[in-house]
């Protein structure tokens, strides 16, 4: 009986953390306003609300439901159709991947996009957005999300974008920095198909493999590390990958998931870092310290959840 | 005779690169030379008292124009000064240090072991096969530009797979964009490098086709309109060198440098709202003052050396 409890709780507890960081979200929705950037390289800040559009997409395309989506969904909307979209097109190349990101999260609403698809359409197919020198993740980036739209140009060369990464060059592990990892979550999101092809698209079993050790072996670095963010990344990367984690691999992740969720707040908060935790506890960090680490967790422990009842 | 000795004598005559009507000065072009060697050789002994990562970047700023002229008689010259101090540098460990201490800065060294020439690679070659070093993650272009000079150096080390993008496609749609920073001049000089390795038979393959033209001389005609004597300087060299420079535009050229005087710190500093550095690369102000002056003496022998890169493309 005991045990059943034990699970049942466990079971609920996912749920309850995603729900949670959904309401610090909605409580929150203010933050992701575009507002003027002032040293990004675009003159406006879209990165928190297409952030939170992916967020949305992901969730949609996986079938979880929670209360507090319909009302995110209809704010983002709201906000981005306040935006000129076209105007940031054309503004620089980088445009590119915030706009195929909006793409998909407007597919799954039903709604029409907040710009004109055919302008978007031209200034692919004239090869504007080729136009920089971009991480080979961040070209990964690009590619997943025009195929996600229907424009499927890029998608050939992802395979050997993946290759040209940190991972993809057999980066000694002690070597990497944090935007290899990042590189290296963000490429599993894309190969995987955010989790919806667990054995990761373009990949030869030795690749596969050493994958699915090094993300543990990293996750189990970043519980030293002082980077919460990067860890959530980590674990939700390997939900995606639908890696079987029993034995020592097990260990790991449960060990990390618990030092993990020893940092949330009541309020349904992550902070990222040990110095932003210490602000959030006297109620001075910022939206912009907390929403990212706060979307990862409703991610984690919805795939979490998923996990538990499967 | 003195660097200041020159300066001196050269005073009561004229002092400016070009003539009125275009032509290049010899004696203002020895001049800024003979400056551009002593402000070098301050920078190299500030490292060498002081190795330290804002020293570094100070150097990779002059170092990634002049590895593109060092065939030149300036650049002959600079670039046997930054050899040997790179040569002491690698033997005592400094570079290696340096490289391995943060990933960030493996393109400037990548470019002052090139400068050393063969020296014996022993440690940085082990941290090499052992994925210490030399394989972080950087964007394409910059990683190939990165991976090539290591491989120059005699270093066996992985290579990029091969980049689809034309070099023509990655460079001129940018002319679309609303505004130019360094990162424009900075993928310029990266582009640059690439072009430049197609002269090398094992690495030819790597570099993906394509001559862009169009952003380097959009830039240059840019930076000739708004008096940015900084960027003019390095633009017009890798124009008349690698992309191209159609003759009226050199002309143009000539005539606008004709009222600038023959010393670095008579080119200043590109303007207050183009920002200087990238995401990857910071340059220090006498750095960027430096690069501009080995851009510009590159640039007069690159003319009198006769060079004409695709001059009859179109504008």
């Amino acid at each position: 009986m005991m045990q059943f409890l034990t699970t049942l709780l466990d079971r609920r507890k996912p749920e309850s953390l995603a729900h949670k960081g959904l309401e610090w979200l909605w409580a929150n929705r203010g933050g992701f306003q575009i507002t003027e950037s002032k040293d990004g390289d675009m003159p406006w800040e879209v990165k928190p609300l297409v952030e939170l559009m992916f967020l949305l997409t992901v969730l949609k395309r996986h079938g979880f439901r929670y209360p507090l989506m319909d009302p995110l969904t209809t704010f983002a909307i709201e906000t981005a159709n306040n935006f000129d979209w076209h105007q940031m097109a054309a503004y620089d190349p980088s445009a590119a991947t915030p706009l195929a990101l909006l793409a998909p999260f407007y597919n799954t609403t039903g709604r029409p996009l907040p710009f004109e698809d055919t302008y978007f359409r031209y200034l692919t197919r004239i090869r504007f957005f080729e136009g920089m020198d971009r991480l080979p993740y961040r070209q990964m980036d690009f590619a997943y999300s025009l195929g996600v739209t229907g424009i499927h140009d890029y998608e050939p060369y992802l395979a050997s974008w993946f290759e040209n990464t940190a991972f993809g060059r057999r980066q000694h592990l002690a070597r990497y920095s944090i935007g290899d990892l990042y590189s290296l979550t963000h490429a599993v999101f894309y190969l995987t198909d955010i989790g919806l092809q667990p054995s990761a698209r373009h990949l030869d079993k030795e690749t596969d493999l050493r994958l699915r050790r090094e993300l543990i072996q990293l996750s189990a670095m970043m519980v030293r590390g002082d980077n919460i963010d990067v860890l959530g990344e980590l674990l939700l990367c390997c939900l995606m990958c639908g890696m079987e984690l029993g034995g020592h691999d097990g260990l790991i992740f449960r060990q990390a998931l618990r030092f993990l969720e020893g940092w949330h707040f009541s309020d349904g908060s992550l902070p990222p870092t040990r110095a932003v935790f210490e602000k959030a506890k006297n109620g001075s960090a910022d939206f912009a310290s907390l929403y990212h680490t706060t979307l990862v967790s409703v991610l984690l422990y919805s795939f979490l959840r998923k996990a538990n009842l499967s | 005779m003195t660097c200041a000795a020159q300066i001196a004598e050269t005073a009561s005559c004229e002092r400016t690169l070009f003539t009125p009507d275009g032509q290049a000065r010899a004696a203002a072009h020895e001049l800024l030379a003979a400056q551009l060697e002593e402000q070098l050789s301050t920078v190299l002994g500030d490292f060498e008292a002081a190795p330290s990562r804002a020293g570094l970047l100070e150097l990779g700023t002059i170092a990634e124009v002049l590895v593109l002229g060092r065939d030149l008689p300036t650049g002959r010259r600079l670039a046997s000064s930054v050899g040997a101090a790179a040569a002491r540098w690698s033997q005592s460990g400094i570079l290696e240090s340096l490289c391995f201490t943060e990933a960030q800065l493996t393109y400037h060294i990548a470019l002052l072991l090139l400068f050393a020439g063969g020296q014996p690679r022993d440690v940085l070659q082990a941290l090499c096969d052992r994925g210490l070093i030399g394989r972080s993650e950087w964007p394409l272009l910059t990683q190939l530009s990165v991976s090539a000079m290591f491989f120059q150096c005699g270093l066996e080390t992985i290579l990029p797979k091969a980049e689809h993008a034309d070099l023509t496609v990655r460079l001129d749609k940018r002319c679309l964009r609303a505004k130019s920073n360094e990162y424009d001049l900075s993928l310029l000089l990266t582009v640059a490098q690439l072009i430049d390795l197609r002269r090398i038979e094992q690495l030819r393959t790597l570099v993906p086709p394509g001559t862009p033209g169009m952003l380097p001389r959009l830039l240059l005609t840019q930076a000739l309109r708004a008096g940015n004597w900084n960027w003019v300087a390095v633009l017009a060299f890798l124009c008349h060198r690698f992309f191209g420079l159609p003759e009226h535009l050199e002309h143009a050229t000539r005539l606008a440098l004709s009222r600038v005087d023959a010393s670095p710190e008579s080119l200043g500093l590109p303007p207050d709202d183009i920002s200087r550095d990238t995401d990857y690369f910071e340059r220090p102000v006498r750095g960027l003052r430096i690069r501009s002056g080995v851009g510009l003496a590159l640039f007069i022998e690159s003319i009198q050396q006769g060079e004409h890169t695709c001059t009859t493309r179109p504008f």
